[in-house]
């Protein structure tokens, strides 16, 4: 709780930070000495008396931190602490006296309460500010800036209040479905994995679809796909070793129009976190959370199919793992314990504020060899020694161990899949390759991650119209990979060739680090009582390192050996890679007002790995936001707010580090004596992916009640960087990154907040987000299409990215009770050159059969609160409009023959069978690629704050209990495990196949501050 | 009035920073080594500073790397696709080698670079195999003898491993291109290697260096077999030595210097052993040229039975590039075509007696061939010749067209040479939008 007897002056109407004339200004200033003055002498004469209370948020009635209450006419004011509590000392007044309080926070209404001096239960309820144009940004800004003067819009996530609601354990849950067009796109359940995030859809054929990621002002690694290099091991994210307990907001900017300031790399969006800060106030603050729960594979028996196949004798046999393996006693998959335990302590005095964290996680998935410890430790220390300077280090640190567990080949999920009713009496139990419990035996793929996270921002205020602020951070993560087989006991070896029996050992260990530098300075002038005007310049400087060795040793001795210098085979490698980015912008926004903002600006960029015969990018803005609905001829009353808002600007997306490169590989050669092979051919006039984005939209307030925030984006990317195949007849392999592309991605994004009841005892929130996005080739420099290797995926003019492309089957005559030959006579679509006429599927074209990326993608979610205590949550999110290659479906029905298709094609249409029999070679799918549209009851909570009584046993002034629901339920047509299955995510091949499935969660919560 | 008091107060306040911005910008931009930002490689080695003469022995070496790479790798794709070995794998992208049903788009025999340990490679490593040969055969012809010591002799070798280079990438492929050319026939590519083995001999001659000259030797006189020009190739082969073999070298230092042919059938068990060749004997008498035992265990794919070639026992064992005995066969298929059937015999015999199996009694001209053949087969087991002895003696196809690839699925195709792969078709700037 903070208490302080001086404090801003609460003297004027709630209109809180908004630019004045220069007169007006110094009218102001001289009326406030005045009344300084007038206050300082009126105690000597008055009694002096205490006022406190309790701010909470109508509707939820959870406690308003940081909420600014004052005592009108008076500089006496108080920050509510995070319990909502704040004490407000002589009072000038006799007891009883009737005073006027201020109370504002950011994000809320204003409220004026009248209250009597000496009492200590005032009881303030904030309503949800519906549009929050002086909330503070400080993302795709050239210095922290009010929501109303920028020309795009910025996603905000309020962590804590999404913890609280959901029990979120990771970053990547936490920005799933609360940002429209922000897609989140999960990959594999498995303990420890994280996912991909794309923002407005796909806008790049060949390089990374990530958003930059920023902790306070400081780039660091965003590295998805990250782990053991082996059985599906690559699925760590680099954002979830972030605790979500540390994180106070997350803004996200989305696209080249409000990205420009960050350059190069920028054109994906930039989502930056923002970490908890210290309060002012009179002791520290301690928060404790624990975290226990459960996760599992729902309904196993329900989705693990059955397996068919024909015996010797002709007779058909069923197989399924699930049931199989109940009736054991062996169930394949188990119920996993989630728990984590964190404790934060905060507070300060003006001068020196902190924010101290700790946190514990240890998970445990559905398989024995699945499961994480992980701890971190954060710690936000601000100095400001005067009003002209302050200071804030932040540190965050994480050290754990994931074990991975497996999955594709040697997986549970790979066993029961494609397992047979042939095999089922020997040693494998029908289960392919080996039982589970040799695949949890034997292998051991984990990731060890040490990271450190460290910045210092200064913030100077040398003179009142100039500010100027440098950070400068660094990351540093160590990534320790080990794809460890062991050395099997006598009982496993059958499984496995002999000298897989024997073990191996593959080790990825990367140091990773990012050095950031940042400078910006902003002149404000008043040019006239209705103009200002705000100049900032700014440099940035970022730095990445990766430092990457790698061991493998193959064929260990003996059982217990698990390091490389102890196999028989052993081969090394080491490199390193370094870019360096060094950009420059200046920027110029002009406002009138307060309500008309102008802003225009310049950003130049040098990249290491631009060729050597390009230099520098140069990327422009503009924007315009207008408040509409302060000016004078606004009709609808103040209740009722608009602002208008307009962006065009331009950020890139570098190549690969040595892309521009013609380089040779050093490599041990003929009879083992050095020697260099072509590596990459290089492209001397190789530039940034040009990003340009136009985005227009409004944010509107209606009624104090209804906020909406609608965006329309239309974006193209130039210079597309493609990377083109290599004739390998020109001597180097793979593939040689060009500009030759254009690609185009439109799309709208709506968000909307409904506080429909706000009753003191009952209140009801309605969330809704949604945002579309279709990406289209526009040009690909004259190429037929460009393959992605080894998937019926393809990028064609005209068509989205990556698109699925096949023969589609459209007639078959099928051969009764199965056989060699399912079906005869096989016809596919002969394309739109044939008219479409049936051809045989030999000679067919592939035909386009659909997007992997989703058009249409957001979240609904409904909050009640019941009476004074609990508060009932539920979040469905959506996708639709993409399609995913079944590959588990092509493998069990076309590659191993295992489907009932198999043994009674007449069961199944023509078409189906037609794959089934020709699918194999993957060029006749279409029947397995499948509509994977879906929506998700992804989280469903109840809230309990326990009676403050209670709360006082435990020695915390509030305790909350939380009981939280995950994953749910799932609607949707797609016949495999998960539509959000996907075996990869690193790259833009789209598959599902034997990996592990989105987990159901509950998790329970318990919340303390004392 | 009040206005322009107020404009030039405005004006003074923007000077300022706007100067101090002006300032910060020029001297950044000023300072080259900040805006010229210099990529660093130091895990690779550039273009611009290899091709330098002080570096001829190491680049010799590393076209010789690429052709040991590349042999090893075709040899497995053309055994897969001809009779010699069967395939083995799980994954549904190495079965079109042996079910014969490869297609352009197939990315595997088109894409995959040297150091592949399950689905071989084969365009790709043979291409950058020729064209580290011919690069660095230029570069040392436009060097001179005081810049580059024993300069002679690396053109004999880098020519000698282009014009190998050339022959697998001949007689894989149906047809070919070469730095981004024209498409080449089967006959126009084997004469660039014959073109190459030709200036391979003229320099190994100079350079006194007889193992390149000999493998030079064979190596025309396969281009000529290929070519038909049977006199022309038993001439070359006549010169050959008893007794000579060259090499290419494997090891265990990591997966590109692996016997790619050990590794298939005895680490990853991705191959084995064509059943027809399990058990081959001569008069009763086992043939120890193609040595073949049962490992009794299953591939990959859990199914498949693996046979394993003793041939190459170890992961470092040497492939035979040329030899005395290929020389032997060619002259007894020269002499063969001439019509001097007995001294087609007399060869065969001979290497009978190096292996100790009983000798071959002779019969018509077509009886000969047919055991002239089968000689070939044995006697070249596993060194890259059979699939091209398919197509040269057009050997009926076994199991035959149509027949259902047993386990996994499909029929087995015709096809015995690999298609000029899509990747080259669509980005070889000379056949971009040229109608195959």
């Amino acid at each position: 709780m903070c208490d302080s007897s001086s404090y801003e002056e609460f003297g004027g109407p709630a209109r809180p930070r908004r630019v004045r004339s220069r007169r007006a200004t110094l009218a102001a200033w001289a009326a406030r000495v005045l009344l300084v003055v007038g206050a300082a002498a009126a105690p000597a004469a008055a009694q002096q008396g205490v006022i406190a209370g309790t701010v909470v948020r109508v509707g939820t009635l959870t406690p308003v931190e940081g909420a600014q209450v004052g005592v009108q006419g008076t500089r006496l004011g108080a920050l509510t602490d995070a319990a909502g509590r704040f004490r407000i000392s002589n009072v000038p007044g006799e007891p009883g006296a009737q005073v006027r309080l201020q109370v504002r926070r950011l994000g809320y209404q204003p409220a004026a309460p009248s209250v009597s001096v000496g009492t200590a239960d005032v009881r303030v309820v904030l309503a949800e500010a519906t549009v929050r144009l002086d909330e503070v940004v400080i993302t795709g800004t050239a210095g922290a800036e009010s929501r109303r003067a920028i020309g795009n819009t910025v996603s905000t996530i309020s962590a804590p209040e999404a913890i609280e609601r959901s029990g979120v354990g990771d970053v990547g849950s936490l920005i799933n479905a609360r940002a429209p067009g922000v897609i989140v796109t999960l990959g594999s359940g498995r303990t420890g994995t994280g996912p991909s995030i794309n923002v407005r859809g796909r806008s790049t054929i060949s390089l990374s679809q990530q958003p930059l990621i920023y902790i306070d002002g400081v780039r660091v690694v965003n590295d998805i796909g990250t782990g053991p290099r082996t059985q599906g091991g690559s699925n760590i994210s680099r954002l979830n070793d972030i605790s979500p307990e540390d994180i106070e907001s997350i803004e996200i900017i989305k696209g080249p129009a409000a990205a420009t300031v960050y350059g190069t790399e920028a054109s994906n969006g930039v989502i930056q976190i923002i970490t908890k800060k210290g309060q002012a106030g009179g002791k520290a603050q301690w928060n404790v959370s624990l975290r226990q729960g459960t996760q599992w594979f729902q309904d196993p028996e329900g989705r693990i199919p059955t397996n068919y196949a024909k015996d010797a004798s002709g007779a058909i046999r069923t197989w399924n793992a699930v049931e199989q393996e109940n009736q054991r006693g062996t169930p394949i998959w188990t119920n996993g314990r989630l728990q984590s335990y964190s404790a934060s302590v905060s507070g300060g005095v003006p001068t020196v504020r902190y924010f101290l964290s700790s946190a514990y996680d240890q998970d445990q998935g559905i398989e024995s060899n699945n499961h994480l410890r992980r701890y971190t430790g954060h710690a936000n220390v601000t100095v400001a020694p005067n009003e002209r300077f302050d200071v804030t280090g932040s540190l965050n640190y994480v050290k754990g161990r994931t074990y991975l567990g497996s999955d594709y080949g040697y997986s549970s999920f790979w066993g029961a899949l494609y397992g047979t009713p042939l095999t089922d009496t020997t040693a494998t139990r029908g289960f392919n390759i080996a039982p589970p419990e040799v695949a949890r035996t034997q292998f051991e793929n984990t990731q060890d991650i040490s990271r450190f996270t460290g910045s210092a921002a200064f913030n100077h205020r040398p003179a009142p119209w100039f500010t100027q602020r440098l950070t400068v951070g660094l990351d540093d993560t160590n990534e320790d990979n080990q794809a460890l087989a062991k050395f099997l006991p006598p009982e496993y070896r059958q499984f496995f060739s002999a000298s897989g029996a024997r073990g191996s050992l593959l080790q990825d260990i990367r140091g990773i680090s990012f050095i950031s530098g940042d400078y910006s300075g902003t002149a404000r002038a008043t040019l006239t009582s209705a103009f200002t005007s705000a100049t900032s310049v700014g440099a940035q400087y970022y730095r990445k390192r990766y430092n990457i060795s790698q061991v493998t040793g193959t064929e260990f001795p003996a059982p217990g050996l698990r390091a490389a210098s102890a196999a028989a085979t052993r081969l090394g490698s080491q490199d390193f890679l370094v870019n360096t980015t060094l950009g420059f912008y200046a920027q110029e926004q002009i406002a009138w007002n307060d309500r008309l903002f102008l802003t225009g600006g310049v950003r130049v960029d040098n990249n290491s790995a631009f060729g050597e015969e390009f230099k520098l990018a140069t990327y422009p803005k503009v924007s315009a936001s207008w408040v509409v609905s302060e000016e004078p001829f606004w009709r609808f009353g103040g209740n009722n707010t608009l602002k208008l808002r307009g962006a065009f600007g331009a950020s890139g997306q570098q190549p690969d580090v040595f892309a521009a490169l013609r380089s040779f590989q050093p490599v041990t050669g003929s009879q083992d004596q050095p020697a260099v092979t072509p590596q990459l051919a290089g492209n001397p006039e190789l530039k940034p992916e040009r990003g340009q984005e136009l985005e227009v939209g409004f944010e509107a307030g209606l009624f104090n009640r209804l906020s909406l925030d609608f965006t329309y984006f239309n974006k193209h990317t130039k210079d597309a960087i493609l990377s083109r195949p290599i004739a390998p007849s020109e001597g180097f392999p793979g593939s040689r990154f060009v500009n030759i592309g254009e690609v185009s991605n439109h799309g709208i994004e709506l968000q909307a907040r409904l506080q429909a009841i706000t009753r003191e005892r009952f209140g009801w929130d309605i969330d809704v987000n949604f945002g579309t996005a279709k990406d289209k080739i526009e040009d690909l420099g004259g190429l037929p299409f460009v393959a992605v290797p080894g998937l019926p995926q393809r990028h064609v003019e005209g068509y989205p990215i990556g698109g699925y492309w096949a023969k589609r089957v459209v007639s078959a005559t099928i051969t009764p009770g199965g056989g060699p030959t399912l079906a005869t006579d096989i016809m596919c679509d002969g394309g739109p050159e044939n008219q479409h006429q049936p051809l045989p599927c030999a000679t067919a074209p592939v035909v386009f059969l659909g997007s992997i990326t989703p058009t249409l993608s957001g979240a609904v979610s409904n909050t009640f609160t019941i009476g004074k205590r609990l508060r009932v949550y539920g979040l469905v999110d959506f996708k639709r409009g993409h399609k995913l290659l079944d590959t588990d479906a092509v493998i069990r029905c076309a590659i191993f023959r295992l489907c009932e298709a198999n043994v009674r094609p007449e069961k199944y249409s023509p078409q189906y069978v037609g794959n089934v029999q020709l699918g194999s070679a993957l060029s006749v799918v279409d029947q397995f690629i499948r509509d994977a549209s879906f929506a998700k009851l992804r989280e469903v909570s109840a809230s309990y704050t326990l009676p403050e009584g209670l709360a006082r046993t435990a020695g915390a002034s509030r305790a909350t209990l939380t009981l939280a629901g995950r994953n749910l339920h799932t609607w949707t047509k797609y016949p495999g495990l998960d539509p959000e299955r996907r075996s990869q995510i690193a790259n833009i091949g789209t598959f599902d196949q034997a990996v592990t499935p989105a987990l159901a969660q509950f998790i329970t919560t318990l919340s303390l501050t004392f | 009035m009040r206005i322009s008091r107020v404009t030039r107060l405005a004006a003074g306040r923007l000077v300022r920073p706007a100067g101090l911005a002006g300032a910060l910008l020029i001297a950044a931009f000023a300072c080259k080594d900040i805006t010229s930002l210099e990529q660093e490689a130091p895990g690779r080695v550039l273009a611009s500073t290899l091709f330098v003469p002080s570096n001829a022995p190491l680049l010799v070496t590393s076209a010789i790397s690429d052709f040991e790479c590349a042999l090893a790798q075709y040899i497995v794709a053309t055994g897969l696709v001809g009779d010699e070995l069967i395939d083995a794998e799980l994954a549904q992208v190495g079965w079109d080698y042996d079910r014969r049903t490869i297609v352009p788009a197939l990315t595997t025999y088109a894409t995959a670079t040297c150091g592949v340990t399950q689905v071989p490679a084969l365009y790709t490593p043979i291409s950058i195999a020729r064209f580290q040969a011919d690069a660095v055969t230029k570069a040392l012809e436009g060097w001179t003898d005081e810049e580059v010591p024993g300069r002679q002799g690396l053109i004999g070798q880098a020519a000698a491993h282009a014009g190998y280079s050339l022959i697998l990438l001949g007689e894989a492929m149906c047809t070919a291109a070469l730095d981004g050319g024209p498409e080449l026939s089967r006959e126009q590519v084997f004469a660039e290697a014959e073109a190459r083995f030709t200036k391979a001999m003229t320099a190994a001659t100079a350079a006194g260096d007889s193992s390149t000259l000999n493998m030079a030797r064979v190596g025309r006189a396969r281009a000529r077999l290929n070519l038909n020009k049977l006199p022309e190739a038993r001439a070359d082969a006549a010169l050959v030595p008893p007794g000579f073999v060259r090499n290419a070298t494997y090891s265990a230092a990591n997966s590109r210097r692996e016997n790619l042919i050990f590794t298939q059938m005895n680490r990853g068990l991705f191959s084995s052993v064509d059943p027809s060749f399990r058990g081959l004997t001569f008069g009763g008498v086992p043939d120890p040229r193609v040595t073949v035992v049962n490992a009794a265990t299953v591939g990959q794919d859990r199914v498949t039975p693996i046979w394993r070639a003793t041939k190459y026992p170890t992961i470092g064992t040497p492939i035979p590039i040329a030899s005395y005995d290929e020389a032997q066969l060619i002259i007894a298929e020269a002499d063969l075509a001439a019509g001097n059937v007995q001294a087609a015999v007399t060869i065969i015999n001979r290497l009978h007696t190096a292996v100790g199996i009983p000798a071959y009694g002779g019969g018509t001209a077509a009886e000969v061939k047919v055991q002239l053949i089968e000689e070939r087969r044995r006697e070249l087991f596993l060194e890259g010749h059979r699939l091209n002895d398919i197509i040269r003696f057009k050997i009926p196809l076994t199991p035959a067209p149509g027949t259902p690839f047993p386990v996994k699925g499909g029929v087995y195709g015709d096809q015995v040479c690999f298609p000029l792969p899509d990747v080259e078709r669509f980005n070889n700037p000379t056949l971009v939008g040229k109608t195959p």
